[in-house]
């Protein structure tokens, strides 16, 4: 068996492990086109198959890749570089020789491991990306110093590993980071459905179903009842006769808002490739990367295409003071349209005089008229707010919210829409909020003399339980998800619930600091300002000082390990007895008359590629048992070359007999 | 027996990154590069991560190389053309030392695994074409271990030589016969294999092939033949007898000449221009003779004590 085979089915184990986590995301046949040319090469290694000469490989290649290219329409995008590195990487193995060629397939094999992280970035992710980074170098080690053996190799190449976890957490927290990019970004998850700057009728509900993560939410204290979550996103303004549009109407605010019931958290915002940010209602002001809009949203500077972390200041009691002037927006109607809506609303005005009594009659008419909430709203014809109001009398939160800032315009109060997301799970692992797209959420808020803008929540009228328990319990029981419809279902969704609480906590201290890690919060960090929240930082603090103590620790074990104490010859007999007994299986076994060394020299002469070491274990053996002894880590590497000496029963080939002849001078 | 123990030490080492050194980081960089350009902090860790890999794995490329205990063996002088063979012991205070090479500037490298604490012994051989002395510089201790990204050298040096005599060439020799010397004719006779002398009584130690069988088959004992030399004439080697040749050419000559008069267990004295050496015979003499011829007027070698 020639060391260069062993390499050879190394480096396929290493390439097999690198390429693993492509097996679901490529095409089915790049899989089982690599596997077929690795088998084969796995297989010649042991039976001595022809390997395809260098003109069948330089075929192949390109087929290869002309199909990966058809196979995705001709587009360059991630997954094509993906299968393509994959196909060169295929033929690879049948191709190495030097010692050059399997330095270089390593190397590859490097690249594929990265490649993965495009693509994924849980916390699962790292740990496989760390085994794959461990069994390659291990193979890079088999390739440099083939004597030891894989297990060896692979211990070798972790503990080289943790010893580098210090400096690699250095290097990333201090090495300067960049914002934006270098050249063309491409992005390989699909741009995210969420909020668009429109709000038709119809368009939540689509987001109810999907149980994406929005944000997630780390309070500095208590977190506040659900009937406050109210997650502000956007502001629509003007009402076109079909549906909401932002408008650009809001300028920015100069002065920090103030209130009382102020509480502090920190978002962590998944990418929306929007530029709005999520806060409390109502915030006070806006961190430097964002800044704060009159009707109190957020505008982040730039496009979220990152997990973006940042911290806010919100009053839960408030007062908004005088509507300004460009605030008259929120009166302003589409000349016709909606005419019984219309008019059910200027009869309001007309025989009530206070507005807070018009907002009352309004929900009243809500809750009196049998609406329903539904995610499979009845389509709406014509004027979608009459058609909704007197006839078809069912819909998600955007249809409740229209209608009812449709009613307070046409009865002269102010009022505009606000979409965002309303309440969020609690995670009992980590005192944090989740929420998910299916919390997106529409309510409406009006302006009143004595409360200036005040929110309104007529959904929350028609369906309580959407405030409570958030938007899937509200629904009639047909609509629910299939978790909550079932009683058996429902029990083991209350076991599984957990489970996914305490993966969701660790995947988010993992998304928070180390894959949202970054420039502003290097900067804040270096400048020993406050990141997040005290606990966090406590938190990074312990990771640092644990990896320290961790790497620490192993040193002094393996120090530990060197200064033992004398040896225990007792079992140096036991160890030599095993040996003899390996040896007798593939030699003359020893006469009783032989001595050690003796025996030795005629294993050399019989067996010239044992000779070394056999020479070598047999020198131990003198040396402890014969000699001046020797300390434990002598009588330790005495066992472990005992046990690790596996001698084969094929005789040697010529290339031993030219290693063995020029060592032999070291016998 | 002329030997002592070196220890390599930090300061004997440098450091080169190998060629799949400087490719892996090239990979690294533009592994970081890209993911800063992605954003994507996780590529950036395993960027980091592997950079760190390889300096820590500097860090196992010297714990490989230091410590190594060298104990450098006498070496026996050749004739100019043989091969010098210089032995050195080596043991490792920490285990386990992968793949370490050995190697002196013109010998061929051997590659060892020390996993014992045993001594290992390590053979050079380097051809020797120069009279004088042998320097085969310091010894070069390479290791790539582990993972083939840098290579430490270490040289370190021993202070052995070789001492090289000159290349015999044989000839007829004009050897001055010194009966002054000698103190008379006929005055010395020295144990030898020419002239029978007698029989004497054997005594252990003496060549079994001198025993006389013939008288021990007769119940007369064993007894041995025993062979004189004349001893009469008592040589001088002289530079000054050959003319018109060149000085190696003479050294050469004068080398053959005591090698044989050596072996003929000849008293011999070796007249060279400056130094002579007076007449005697017996191995340190021999030495000292070759040793003179050796380094006539010899170019000066490495300083050493």
């Amino acid at each position: 068996m020639k060391n260069g085979d062993k390499d050879i089915r190394a480096i396929l184990i290493a390439l097999v492990f690198a390429v693993f986590p492509y097996g679901t995301r490529l095409p089915i046949w790049i899989p089982v086109w690599c596997l077929f040319f690795w088998g084969y090469a796995f297989q010649a290694t042991y039976r001595n198959w022809p390997l395809p000469k260098a003109w069948l490989r330089q075929l192949l290649i390109p087929v290869g890749l002309s199909v990966v290219l058809w196979s995705y329409d001709w587009v360059l995008a991630g997954d094509t570089f993906v299968g393509m590195l994959a196909i060169m990487v295929s033929l690879k193995p049948l191709e190495i020789k030097t010692r050059r060629d399997k330095m270089i397939t390593i190397f590859l094999s490097y690249f594929i491991i990265l490649t993965h992280l495009l693509y994924g970035t849980s916390f699962f992710i790292a740990l496989y990306m760390l085994a794959s980074v461990c069994m390659t170098t291990a193979v890079l080690i088999q390739i440099n110093h083939p004597r030891a053996g894989m297990p060896a190799h692979l211990k070798l190449s972790a503990r080289i590993m943790i010893q580098a976890f210090p400096l690699t957490i250095a290097l990333f927290i201090l090495f300067p980071r960049i914002h934006g990019h270098f050249w063309g970004f491409f992005n390989p998850a699909a741009e995210r459905t969420g909020f668009s700057e429109k709000l038709s009728l119809g368009d939540i509900s689509s987001l109810a179903q999907d149980h994406g993560i929005a944000f997630r939410v780390d309070f500095h204290g208590n977190i506040p009842a659900p009937g406050h979550l109210y997650w502000r996103g956007i502001v629509f303004w003007d009402f076109t006769g079909q549906n909401w549009e932002r408008g650009n109407r809001a300028p920015a605010r100069w002065s920090p808002f103030s209130g009382t019931e102020t509480v502090q958290y920190t978002v962590s915002l998944e990418p929306h490739y929007k530029r709005w940010w999520f806060a409390l209602d109502l915030p006070e002001s806006a961190p430097r990367q964002a800044r704060l809009l009159d009707d109190f949203t957020l505008a982040s500077w730039r496009r979220i295409t990152e997990r973006t972390v940042y911290t806010l200041r919100s009053h839960m009691t408030h007062h908004t003071g005088p509507l300004r002037f460009w605030e008259a927006a929120a009166l302003e109607l589409p000349p016709q349209g909606n005419p019984k809506s219309r008019a059910l609303a200027r009869e309001w005005a007309l025989t009530i005089p206070e507005s807070e009594a018009i907002v009352a009659k309004a929900l009243s008419f809500l809750t009196e008229n049998d609406f329903a909430y539904t995610l499979r709203p009845t389509p709406l014809d014509g004027d979608p707010i009459d058609d909704f109001l007197f006839r078809t009398r069912n819909g998600y939160c955007e249809h409740f919210a229209s209608a009812f800032a449709f009613l307070m315009r046409a009865a002269h109060i102010p009022a505009r829409i606000v979409g965002g997301y309303l309440g969020g799970e609690r995670n009992p692992f980590g005192n944090y909020l989740i929420v998910r797209q299916s919390d997106a959420h529409a309510w409406v808020e009006i302006w009143l003399p004595k409360t200036g803008w005040t929110r309104v929540d007529p959904t929350s009228v028609v369906a309580p339980a959407r405030i409570q328990q958030g938007s899937a319990a509200a629904l009639p029981p047909a609509e629910r998800p299939i978790y909550l419809s079932s009683q058996y279902l429902a029990r083991l969704y209350r076991y599984w619930k957990p489970v996914q609480f305490a993966w969701d906590r660790l995947n988010t201290g993992w998304k928070i600091w180390i894959i949202g890690y970054s420039r502003s919060q290097q900067r804040e960090l270096l400048t020993s300002g406050e990141i997040m929240g005290d606990s966090v930082k406590r938190l990074f603090i312990g990771i640092l000082i644990l990896s320290a103590a961790i790497t620490a620790g192993l040193g002094l074990f393996y120090r530990g390990l060197r200064k033992s104490g004398p040896a225990r010859t007792e079992r140096v007999p036991q160890a030599y007895d095993l040996f003899r007994r390996k040896l007798a299986r593939v030699t003359r076994p020893r006469r009783p008359e032989q001595g050690p060394v003796d025996y030795a020299r005629q294993v050399a002469g019989e067996r010239p590629d044992l000779a070394e070491r056999v020479g070598e274990i047999t020198a131990l053996y003198v040396m402890l048992r014969y000699g001046h002894g020797g300390d434990a880590r002598d009588e330790k590497q005495f066992e472990s070359l005992v046990k690790n000496f596996k001698p084969s029963k094929t005789k040697l080939t010529e290339a031993c007999q030219k290693r063995f002849n020029s060592h032999h001078g070291t016998l | 027996m002329d030997s002592r123990v070196t220890t390599i030490r930090r300061k004997d080492i440098r450091f080169r990154p190998t060629g799949y050194g400087v490719l892996f980081g090239v990979v690294v960089a533009a592994m970081t590069l890209g993911s800063l350009n992605y954003n994507n902090n996780l590529g950036l860790l395993l960027a980091f991560l592997l950079g760190a890999m390889a300096a820590v794995s500097l860090l196992h490329t010297y714990q490989n190389i230091t410590g190594l205990q060298f104990l450098s063996m006498a070496v026996r002088p050749v004739l100019a053309g043989e091969t010098a063979v210089y032995e050195l012991q080596v043991c490792a205070e920490a285990l386990p030392k992968e793949s370490i090479s050995f190697s002196f500037r013109h010998s061929e490298a051997t590659c060892q695994d020390m996993i014992t604490r045993l001594p290992r012994r390590l053979t050079f051989r380097i051809p020797a074409d120069q009279r004088g002395w042998h320097d085969p510089g310091p010894l070069q201790i390479e290791t790539r271990y582990p993972l083939g990204l840098f290579r430490l050298i270490a040289s370190v040096s021993f202070g052995i030589r070789c001492l090289v005599y000159p290349k015999p060439v044989s000839g007829p020799i004009a050897a001055v016969q010194n009966s002054v010397l000698s103190g008379g004719e006929g005055g010395k006779e020295l144990p030898g294999i020419d002239d029978f002398k007698g029989l004497q009584p054997y005594l252990p130690g003496e060549p079994v092939e001198h025993i006389y069988w013939k008288a021990f088959s007769r119940g007369q004992g064993l007894q041995i033949k025993r062979f004189v030399d004349p001893a009469g004439t008592v040589i001088v080697f002289d530079w000054n007898s050959m003319k018109g040749v060149s000085v190696e050419y003479k050294l050469s000559r004068l080398c053959d000449a005591v090698l044989k008069a050596h072996r003929f267990n000849l008293i011999y004295g070796l007249n060279l221009p400056g130094k002579s050496i007076l007449p005697d015979s017996g191995n340190s003499h021999r030495q000292n003779c070759l040793k003179a011829l050796a380094l006539f007027q010899a170019p000066a070698g490495p300083v050493i004590s």
